[in-house]
């Protein structure tokens, strides 16, 4: 199976997009990165993981709205891509796969 | 504002982050600072935020791309437009396309040429595997404690013993060249038919010469080449003399002189190997080479001693060192050396020696060391010596030259570029980015170099068998095929495209549009005093060429017209006969000869001397005289001349009586005066005493205890250069010698002399062949170089000039076409075509007049330096400048009214309807 390489960080980015749905950005994808494994993690290492996502087409973006906190600037809104959800799938697949090797 | 995060920081980010990043990353770090600000307080946020920004900058954050589309540098698509636009422009402005690339042409050229002949004479001797290990020993002669002369003649037993006893030395080997600056005779036969040449250089070799020095050898055994009785030969000799035969185990019979009976004179040697004629660059020159331990052998018995002792030294003396070896030690033991063999006769004649060791690197630069006058001034012929002045001279030409291309091209486009600018504005306004137009400027000046460079090269190419010919080498296109001159090449190339380029690339590109299609940038005014400035900077060093051109030729005419004291027109010289029936003397038949031509009707005068005028004098005698004692020993130049010889050169004596026909050449008891002789006043000024009338009678004694007696004084003569001054010299009287010089009778026919005096030869040596010169083509063959330098120095000069004036033209033309409403509305207003004219070409011809007033002091202080190189030399006055400087003006006046007279004399209608 030919595949485009993820890494390790690079998934996780990609896993919090896809579960935000509506609203990645920059900022709620840091917070919940923070939030969900508890790692520190600074915007610069996020803006460039999103960069390379996008660039491996596996998330999508377009500016999106602006809000007064931001001092009125906006946002670049991220989404997943058919190409990315399908990467997910299969890292899941063979992850299952593996598991269930150990288990049989 | 309390809540806002520190502004450094922002403006940090806003310096370093892509504008098209900025809005979302400002925006994030913002929101996330409000985030923090809420959560940890501000202390807190502000370190953060700041930490983010740092995080964010390059090389720390990766750069998005951005949104526009942005065409690579090199897209094919874009190249070629470049390509196009750059035709287009080189077709539209022809005129100005044509200078330029005539400009870069000429410049390459030259310094090709130039360069070409640069590295070629500074790679001299390299060709050497052991160029780094090879040594030439040089001697330091200072005679009682005066002056001090470096000679490249050593000791025969010299190179053994250093060779013996230094472990350090490798190798030596030692080369004599044949005697008297004459060449041998070399004659061989061929199905009953003799042929002799007398036009052959020979060197006598060492058995170790050719492992110590790359000399290649085409056919023939290297290590056994030069034992036993055998002779090698270059190819081209090989073909003089044997045509397209097999020249290996030919038999060459080889005229010395060295005296004893025939067959050690002339001995008869076999061709054991053909070499490689030796490259141009190579200070050993040679037709052919034999043994030295013939020469030894054929040594007469009388005077081997002599030679075996450390009292005679002919030998030029190489070494090889062990690599790694100290040169300064090795001459230091060497120096111990000649201390103990030579030592006591040094000091017993008031001499002082030195050994030094010479880097091959260093011999063929090298005109100071004399190569052997004292050895007869033998090494003259087969040693070459580059001229290193003329070599920095046309270096110094070519960056001139080359620099004044690229200047004149950088002012074109200068000037030019203010039609460029509307280009430069619609590009930028229809999206070309800076980059873009720059890559555009830097294609344009590279396909004009690279035009310029491919039509140089195909010049070069015509031109070389041309040059080759003028400079003596032998380039071909392989010579270009080196990696110093490739490297020069394209560094020339790659400066050409980057100094050409650059003002078009970085001045026009940074043009603001608006500006431009305004048309508030592209008035003639801005920029003007960057465009005088290189006016006169390329006009200047043309100028100076110019006057130091004309300074040469002065000198060299003035040279070329020199009264030297000799009348040589008329006078042929003619090589007494070498090889002789058996029995005979070789004074015995010279003798003959002279009675025989005499009785020719169209001889005037027949006259035996040592040398040549313009080949120096074969002897260099240390001695003083007897009433000067406390003057200290000086060095005398010497040769034997007989009593025609005032007659035939027509020098005049001053005083005393000259030589008489079958006078003794010993006065009064012979061990007293060991020879008669004649004085030039020189000498006479050099011992101290004002009128020459006293000397008469006067006793020189030489420090080897010869007795002179002064018979004569005459008149100063310039027997052999006009770069030296005149020497003290003295002839003595020798009845028959080695060259005989004839003066044919005031309107007798030449030729038909010349046939007769061949006649009488080959009836009485039928085994040697016949060779004369006419004096006045051998003293004039010392100017050759000189001629040389003053011809090449002219054409670049010449050539620089040319590409100046070039510029100039194309500036005129310009500024003339682009004031052509200012003329109109002139016109309109009464102005006359003279007046226009002279406005529009008063700023030119101004800008020529200062580059002029600049040029002259340099011009002078170079060629102040290079005249006084010449002993007898012209004064230099105000003419050349004079001169220079009118022609200058005149050539701006003509090259500036060419194109101006004809904008001014358009009718005014032409330029001021159409807007």
């Amino acid at each position: 199976m030919e595949r485009k390489y993820l890494g390790e960080f690079e998934e996780i980015v990609l896993l919090i997009v896809s579960a935000l749905d509506e609203n990645a950005y920059g900022v709620t994808i840091l917070h919940e990165i923070v939030e969900q494994t508890g790692r520190t993690v600074r915007l610069n290492q996020v803006h460039s993981a999103l960069q390379r996502l996008e660039e491996k087409g596996m998330v999508r973006s377009k500016m999106g709205g602006a809000t007064a906190e931001r001092g009125g600037r906006r946002k670049r809104m991220f989404q997943t891509t058919a190409l990315g959800r399908k990467v997910l799938t299969d890292i899941q697949d063979v992850r299952q796969k593996l598991w269930n090797l150990g288990r049989a | 504002m309390e809540n806002n995060p520190p502004k450094w920081a922002t403006r940090l980010l806003h310096r370093a982050c892509p504008d098209h990043l900025l809005e979302e990353v400002e925006g994030d770090l913002q929101e996330e600072y409000q985030y923090q600000l809420r959560k940890v307080g501000k202390r807190q946020a502000d370190w953060d935020y700041a930490i983010n920004v740092i995080g964010f900058l390059s090389p720390f954050s990766r750069r998005r791309k951005s949104e526009h589309y942005r065409p690579s540098l090199f897209s094919t698509i874009m190249l070629k437009n470049y390509f196009v636009t750059a035709m287009r422009n080189i077709a539209r402005n022809r005129t100005y396309s044509i200078i330029n690339l005539v400009g870069l042409t000429f410049g390459l050229v030259s310094s090709m040429l130039i360069f070409q002949f640069v590295i070629y004479e500074r790679s001299a001797d390299e060709f050497h595997a052991k160029f780094d290990q090879l040594n030439r020993v040089t001697f330091k002669v200072a005679e009682g404690g005066g002056t001090s002369e470096r000679q490249s003649q050593l000791y025969l037993t010299a190179g053994q013993a250093f060779k013996d006893e230094i472990p350090a030395v490798a190798n030596m080997a030692r080369i004599r060249a044949d005697f008297f600056q004459e060449c041998p005779t070399l004659s061989h036969t061929t199905n009953g038919e003799r042929k002799t040449y007398k036009d052959i250089r020979s060197i006598m070799v060492d058995s170790t010469f050719l492992k110590m020095f790359s000399f290649e050898l085409v056919r023939g055994n290297a290590a056994t080449a030069l034992a036993g009785k055998s002779i090698l030969i270059t190819e081209s000799t090989a073909i003089k003399l044997f045509g397209y035969e097999d020249p290996i185990g030919k038999t060459i019979e080889y005229g010395m002189i060295s005296g004893g009976p025939r067959t050690e004179r002339v001995p008869s040697l076999q061709v054991t190997g053909v070499l490689k004629d030796a490259p141009a660059n190579s200070h050993i020159q040679f037709d052919v080479m034999i043994p030295l331990h013939i020469f030894v052998n054929g040594l007469l018995e009388r005077v081997r001693p002599y030679y075996n002792s450390w009292g005679n030294n002919n030998f030029t003396t190489y070494v090889e060192l062990q690599p790694g070896a100290d040169r300064d030690k090795v001459a230091e033991m060497m120096n111990t050396i000649v201390e103990r063999q030579a030592g006591e006769i040094l000091k017993r004649i008031g001499t002082t020696v030195s050994v030094e060791l010479q880097p091959m690197s260093k011999v063929y630069f090298d005109r100071e060391t004399n190569l052997g006058l004292v050895g007869f001034g033998s090494a003259v012929v087969s040693t070459r010596t580059g001229n290193e002045r003329m070599v920095y001279f046309l270096t110094l030409i070519a960056i001139i030259t080359l620099a004044i291309a690229l200047m004149s091209y950088v002012n074109l486009s200068t000037i030019r570029s203010l039609d460029r600018a509307k280009e430069v504005g619609i590009r930028k306004v229809i999206g070309a980015y800076k980059h873009n137009l720059q890559m555009q400027f830097f294609m344009e000046s590279t396909m004009m170099n690279l035009a310029g460079l491919v039509i140089a090269v195909i010049l070069v190419m015509l031109l070389v068998p041309y040059f080759n010919d003028f400079v003596q080498t032998n380039f071909t296109l392989t010579s270009w095929f080196n990696s110093k001159f490739l490297l020069l090449i394209s560094g020339i190339f790659v400066t050409g495209v980057l100094l050409s380029g650059l003002y078009p690339a970085f001045i026009l590109s940074s043009f603001m549009p608006i500006k431009v299609l305004k048309g508030s940038v592209g008035s003639l005014g801005s920029k003007s005093r960057m465009r005088k400035f290189l006016i006169v900077l390329q006009y200047a060093p043309a100028i100076s060429l110019l006057v130091c051109t004309m300074v040469v030729y002065t000198q060299l005419d003035f040279m070329r017209n020199m009264d030297v004291g000799l009348d040589m027109n008329k006078l042929v010289t003619i090589r007494s006969p070498f090889i002789l029936p058996d029995s005979i003397p070789t004074t015995t038949a010279e003798a003959a000869f002279k009675k025989e031509v005499v009785r020719i009707p169209e001889v005037e005068f027949a006259s035996f001397a040592g040398n040549q005028a313009g080949r120096g004098l074969n002897f260099l005698v240390p001695f003083k005289v007897d009433s000067v004692g406390d003057s200290g020993v000086r060095f005398y130049k010497c040769s034997g001349v007989d009593h025609d010889f005032t007659s035939a050169f027509s020098v005049k004596v001053v005083a005393g009586e000259p030589f008489t026909d079958g006078m003794t050449n010993t006065y009064g008891n012979p061990d007293d005066f060991t020879r008669k002789v004649m004085v030039n006043e020189t000498a006479v000024r050099s011992w101290g005493i004002k009128k020459n009338e006293d000397v008469i009678g006067r006793v020189a004694a030489s420090e080897d205890g010869d007795r002179f007696y002064v018979m004569a004084v005459l008149e100063d003569f310039n027997w052999s250069s006009v770069h030296k001054a005149i020497d003290p010299v003295m002839l003595w009287y020798t009845p028959f010698n080695r060259f005989m010089t004839i003066k044919v009778k005031p309107g007798a026919d030449l030729n038909s002399m010349l046939s007769q005096v061949k006649t009488v030869y080959e009836y009485m040596f039928p085994m040697d062949v016949f060779h004369y010169e006419f004096a006045d083509d051998v003293y004039k063959r010392q100017y050759g170089e000189d001629e040389k330098f003053a011809k090449l120095f002219g054409i670049f000069s010449g050539l620089a000039a040319l590409i100046a004036s070039l510029g100039l033209f194309g500036l005129a033309s310009f500024s003339a076409e682009r004031r052509s409403k200012e003329v109109g509305i002139r016109k309109v207003m009464g102005a006359s075509v003279n007046s226009i004219v002279g406005l529009l070409g008063r700023e030119f011809i101004m800008l020529v007049f200062v580059a002029f007033v600049i040029a002259s002091p340099i011009a002078w202080f170079v060629m102040n330096g290079w005249l006084q190189t010449f002993a007898f030399h012209i004064p230099l006055n105000a003419i050349p400048f004079i001169i220079t400087g009118i022609g200058a003006v005149l050539i701006a006046v003509v090259t500036v009214s060419w194109r101006t007279i004809r904008v001014a004399r358009e009718n005014p209608i032409k330029s001021l309807r159409d807007e």
